[in-house]
């Protein structure tokens, strides 16, 4: 009996030692979400779609309309969590990628923005555009939703 | 020693005539398209890349010429400095630290005609080219056909290796220049003419082509080198971070004016006089179709990089043949980066490349095969040589934009001079080299 509650008051104890270490934005889970225009056929993407339109590997969306990436600029936090979980890239790898195929004539990065209300409203007026936010999206915006993902 | 042209030891030297009236046509083409001037903020992107880099060579002058049964063994009487030579004259370097050769700066413009045409214009100036005097590489039109088909037509470069469309930008690659022993194997590197690139999605694979056509002139020293009937494809696939990449080339070239020389003149009439009109023709290029193949692999994560190339040219009857390969492994760590890189290239036709009259020539009238041997070696240059290499180097990003490296690599000749262009006092030498490579 005694040992039992020692085991679970150990066990709490535990539990809330993790709980207060555990670095505190895990609890503000956000939401990137990757967008386009509503009026465009393509209504969801993989990954790997997502990567080869941002990485300038295809100028496509599968059904073989136009894409036309958009990005936020280098600093902002959305871009950052764009570029770790679904680019898989870093700064640096990004960069040398672009210069790649820009100095090849191969492409031209894809154009930046400085606020995220631009983005959105670039894709809300462009059928071929594609961008990404974190946060709210007011679902009414002309605009679907072809990935979301929970950041940590 | 003025050495004339090789197929391959030729350089992107003394185009600068033409390029002025190139550049001027493309010029007039832009502004004819575009009744107002650009907006520069929208329509034209500027980006330029530099790279100051320098060296130094471990190898000893030495006269060479002993080896009687080496008709390769060039002598070098006056001991003169070898010099390590990717082609001929591309870059060099010596005993004495130099910053010429791996330092260079380019600026490229693009600009936006319309939703589906756009102007290229590439500005480069090189020391080891012109001494620095900036030369149009690059002036293109591209036009959009639809999202993955582009059709080019101008001045581009020649897309046969994998690293061929950004081989001054230092940045997309971890070496401080691509492995001589495969890069040297073809040193045109632009070409007039036409481009398609294409590029096709399946499955989780992109498939990307770009069959090219066009012609390659220009002028070095007393001779005109022309790269005509040139035409190629390459093909790859990739998925994530791996690419496949195969690549085929043919072209007919020819050298201006031939015979060379009133020297080489003279020794055609006295081979004919001699009875071996075989032979006059000997090491004649013009006219004659050769090809070039290569195929690469490359794959990297954020950690590891792993890249190969291979390559292979066949030129005409009695031009060197040549195989090139070489290994790459790097490694990223926060920073640092460090590589190593494996490379070789041989001759593969040394033993039949002589005609087989020359022995009887050599019977017959040895002062006329030394005469023969002498030219036709001057002619083709390091080219008949081979070499093996390990490279390893450690870079430093300092921003996503600028890296410093530093190089160290140990060059064997394998056959003859090697990749240098006079007689080494030992076949085994070393390079160390840095660079600090920008884009912006």
């Amino acid at each position: 009996m005694k040992s039992k509650t020692v085991k679970i008051f150990i066990g709490t104890l535990i539990v809330q030692i993790l709980f207060i270490s555990a670095p505190s934005h895990s609890y503000a889970r956000d939401t990137l979400y990757i967008i386009t225009n509503a009026k465009n056929p393509t209504h969801s993407l993989s990954k790997q779609d997502i990567q080869n339109i941002f990485l300038g590997k295809i100028q496509s969306f599968p059904n073989g309309k136009p894409a036309k990436p958009v990005n936020l600029s280098k600093g902002s936090a959305s871009r950052e969590a764009f570029m770790k979980e679904i680019l898989k890239k870093n700064e640096r790898s990004w960069r040398s990628h672009w210069a790649r195929l820009l100095f090849t004539g191969k492409g031209k990065p894809p154009k930046e923005y400085q606020k995220t209300q631009d983005i959105i409203d670039l894709v809300a007026q462009k059928k071929q555009v594609i961008g990404y936010v974190i946060g709210n999206i007011d679902k009414n915006s002309n605009v679907t939703v072809l990935m979301e993902i929970d950041i940590p | 020693m003025n050495t004339p042209p090789t197929q391959a030891s030729i350089t992107t030297r003394h185009m600068s005539t033409r390029r002025t009236s190139f550049a001027a046509f493309c010029l007039c083409l832009l502004l004819s398209t575009t009744a107002n001037a650009f907006d520069i903020e929208e329509d034209v992107q500027i980006s330029g890349f530099l790279s100051f880099g320098g060296g130094i060579s471990s190898a000893e002058a030495y006269p060479g010429g002993d080896d009687s049964n080496d008709p390769e063994d060039m002598p070098n009487p006056d001991e003169e400095t070898p010099k390590y030579t990717a082609g001929s004259g591309r870059f060099i370097y010596n005993d004495k630290l130099s910053f010429d050769q791996d330092t260079r700066a380019g600026l490229q413009l693009d600009f936006t005609i319309d939703e589906k045409t756009s102007a290229t214009l590439q500005f480069v100036s090189k020391a080891s080219v012109d001494n620095f005097d900036p030369d149009l590489s690059w002036a293109y039109l591209s036009y959009n056909m639809m999202p993955d088909l582009t059709i080019r037509a101008g001045r581009f470069r020649l897309p046969i290796y994998l690293a061929s469309d950004y081989l001054d930008i230092g940045i997309a690659y971890p070496w401080i220049r691509p492995p001589t022993e495969v890069y040297s194997t073809i040193n045109m590197s632009n070409l007039t003419g036409i481009d398609i690139l294409y590029s096709k999605q399946i499955g989780d694979w992109i498939w990307s082509t770009q069959p090219f056509i066009g012609t390659s002139e220009f002028e070095r020293g007393d001779f005109t080198s022309t790269f005509k009937d040139l035409y190629g494809i390459n093909s790859a696939i990739s998925t994530g971070g791996l690419t496949v990449r195969i690549s085929i080339m043919e072209y007919e070239y020819s050298i201006k004016p031939w015979p060379l020389s009133d020297a080489h003149a003279q020794l055609i009439q006295d081979l004919r006089a001699a009875g071996f009109s075989e032979l006059q023709e000997y090491g004649n290029p013009n006219g004659r179709t050769s090809t070039f193949l290569a195929a690469g692999v490359s794959w990297h994560n954020n950690v590891w990089g792993f890249q190969s190339e291979w390559v292979r040219r066949d030129n005409a009857t009695s031009g060197p043949d040549v195989d090139g390969y070489y290994i790459t492994t790097s490694y990223q760590r926060g920073s640092w980066q460090p590589h190593i890189t494996f490379a070789s290239r041989k001759i593969t036709n040394s033993q039949n490349r002589f005609h087989a009259d020359r022995a009887m020539l050599a019977a017959a009238r040895p002062d006329l095969e030394a005469f023969l041997v002498g030219l036709t070696n001057a002619t083709v240059g390091i080219e008949d040589n081979s070499s093996e290499s390990v490279t390893i180097g450690i870079n430093y990003s300092f921003s996503d934009a600028m890296i410093g490296k530093f190089e160290f690599s140990e060059i064997k000749n394998k056959r003859s001079t090697g990749l240098f262009e006079f007689a080494t006092k030992h076949d085994k030498n070393y390079i160390a080299s840095f660079v600090i490579d920008v884009i912006f």
